[in-house]
């Protein structure tokens, strides 16, 4: 009976190894053109997301970008706003950046900007913020989660 | 195997014992007490065999017959009497032979599980890792790619002011916004690589920090300043700088420490002013341009 449960483990172990090496090799393969392996950026400095709490119920999500020059476009592309219930986190307010919004500002090096969401008192808050920065030579970004408040 | 192992041992115990000990009898005493001696040894808890010692002491008695006056029944007795308390405690007594296979047995079960567990868990870390998700250098390669402050300082609810900046828009020179926003340790510097001409001083108030920002130009080139003031200190640990997999240089310079490190091909030096300001410096420079410039803050 042993000798079986054994042999069973062995063959668990073999085939999760071979599965693995398999998956592996070709998600490796898949990343090489699309994932790039050094995150420094050509267009990026410093960004910063953070939440706040406003006046009654209102929650503010803020973000902060300094770019490595000028560039056509900076600041926030994307911000989802997200209400835990329970344990998990749900997405309650999508916002797309925009010059006229002022999530994003043009033919600048650096741009703040923040957007205010009415939420429930007493839940707690989050967002998922894209930070973006553009040039003629190409673009880049980064998305950041922020800090979790309770709405007042 | 083990297993088989200890199912030939026990299978030994049977009826063929008996042939076994038939050359017991050719030996003299002397060697029946060393071939004792010698199968005491070898025995242990798999495969003690309390039928194959008998037969060798029965030899034994056979040939030095132990005093017939010793009272086997009365020191047993005695033994007993003396022992009183461990005899009133024991629960049934297992022999060892009995116990013991079955707690190794059940701890190379776990130890083999365990194995299983961890080839397992390497084979999804590998996996994981080559599907983008950084499993094995998840610290490292952070520190490779970017860099924040952080600090454990709680906030105190008492102290979670606005920052000291009453001041607001266009400034002429950095020195000038900053004493506005009430920053009095130096933070601008008194030399830049010859080229470089200041561009736009400013300071913007947002929801929880002030931002001070000096530009400057040198033809294709930028630099910056850039000084945030948060209102409470664990608003410093979000603040994200891009750097590449080189060498971060710690700096020391006028009793603060300078984290000097590469983007591509611009180099940033940024440090902490108290518990709630981050200071930087990024632009294109090289490292001693940077170390240059550092120096100069505190060189007036």
């Amino acid at each position: 009976m042993k000798k079986h449960l054994t042999h069973f483990f062995v063959l668990i172990c073999v085939f999760s190894l071979c599965t693995s090496m398999i998956v592996a090799v070709g998600a490796v393969n898949h990343n090489i053109n699309t994932v790039t392996p050094n995150r420094a950026s050509d267009y990026l400095t410093y960004y910063d997301a953070w939440a706040d709490t406003g006046a009654k119920r209102e929650v503010i999500i803020s973000c902060d970008v300094i770019a490595t020059g000028y560039m056509d476009l900076i600041g926030s592309t994307y911000i989802v706003v997200q209400e835990k219930n329970g344990s998990s986190w749900t997405g309650v307010a999508t916002y797309f950046g925009s010059v006229a919004n002022g999530l994003l500002a043009s033919d600048t090096d650096e741009h703040a900007g923040s957007i205010t969401y009415v939420g429930t008192s007493g839940k707690q808050y989050r967002a998922r913020v894209t930070i973006y920065a553009e040039d003629s030579r190409g673009d880049d970004s980064r998305t950041v989660t922020t800090n979790t408040v309770t709405a007042r | 195997m083990p297993e088989n192992e200890f199912s030939s041992r026990k299978n030994g115990r049977g009826e063929d014992a008996a042939q076994n000990h038939k050359h017991l009898d050719e030996l003299t005493a002397d060697e029946l007490t060393d071939a004792l001696s010698d199968l005491w040894d070898v025995m242990d808890e798999t495969n003690f065999d309390p039928t194959q010692l008998n037969s060798y002491l029965a030899e034994l008695e056979k040939r030095e017959p132990i005093l017939s006056d010793f009272d086997v029944d009365a020191s047993l007795a005695s033994f007993r009497e003396k022992h009183a308390r461990l005899f009133e405690q024991a629960s049934p007594v297992q022999t060892p032979a009995s116990v013991k296979p079955i707690y190794r047995r059940r701890w190379r079960t776990s130890l083999f599980a365990a194995i299983i567990a961890a080839v397992m868990m390497l084979c999804c870390m590998v996996t994981a890792q080559a599907l983008g998700f950084d499993v094995f250098g998840a610290i490292a390669r952070w520190t490779e790619e970017a860099f924040h402050f952080s600090t454990s300082i709680q906030p105190d609810e008492d102290q979670q002011n606005l920052p000291n900046a009453t001041a607001d828009g266009e400034f002429s020179t950095l020195q000038e916004a900053l004493t506005a926003c009430g920053i009095l340790d130096p933070v601008a510097p008194n030399w830049l690589p010859e080229s470089f001409e200041i561009d736009t001083v400013s300071v913007t108030p947002q929801v929880g920090v002030v931002r001070i920002r000096a530009s400057y130009r040198a033809q294709d080139k930028n630099l910056s300043v850039m000084v945030r003031q948060y209102d409470s200190p664990e608003r410093m640990d979000s603040g994200v700088f891009e750097k590449d997999s080189g060498n971060l240089t710690l700096y020391e310079q006028g009793g603060n420490v300078h984290y000097i490190m590469s983007n591509n091909a611009q180099v940033t030096a940024t440090w902490t002013l108290g518990d709630r300001t981050i200071c930087s410096i990024s632009g294109d420079l090289t490292v001693n341009e940077m170390k240059q410039v550092v120096d100069s803050i505190y060189k007036g």
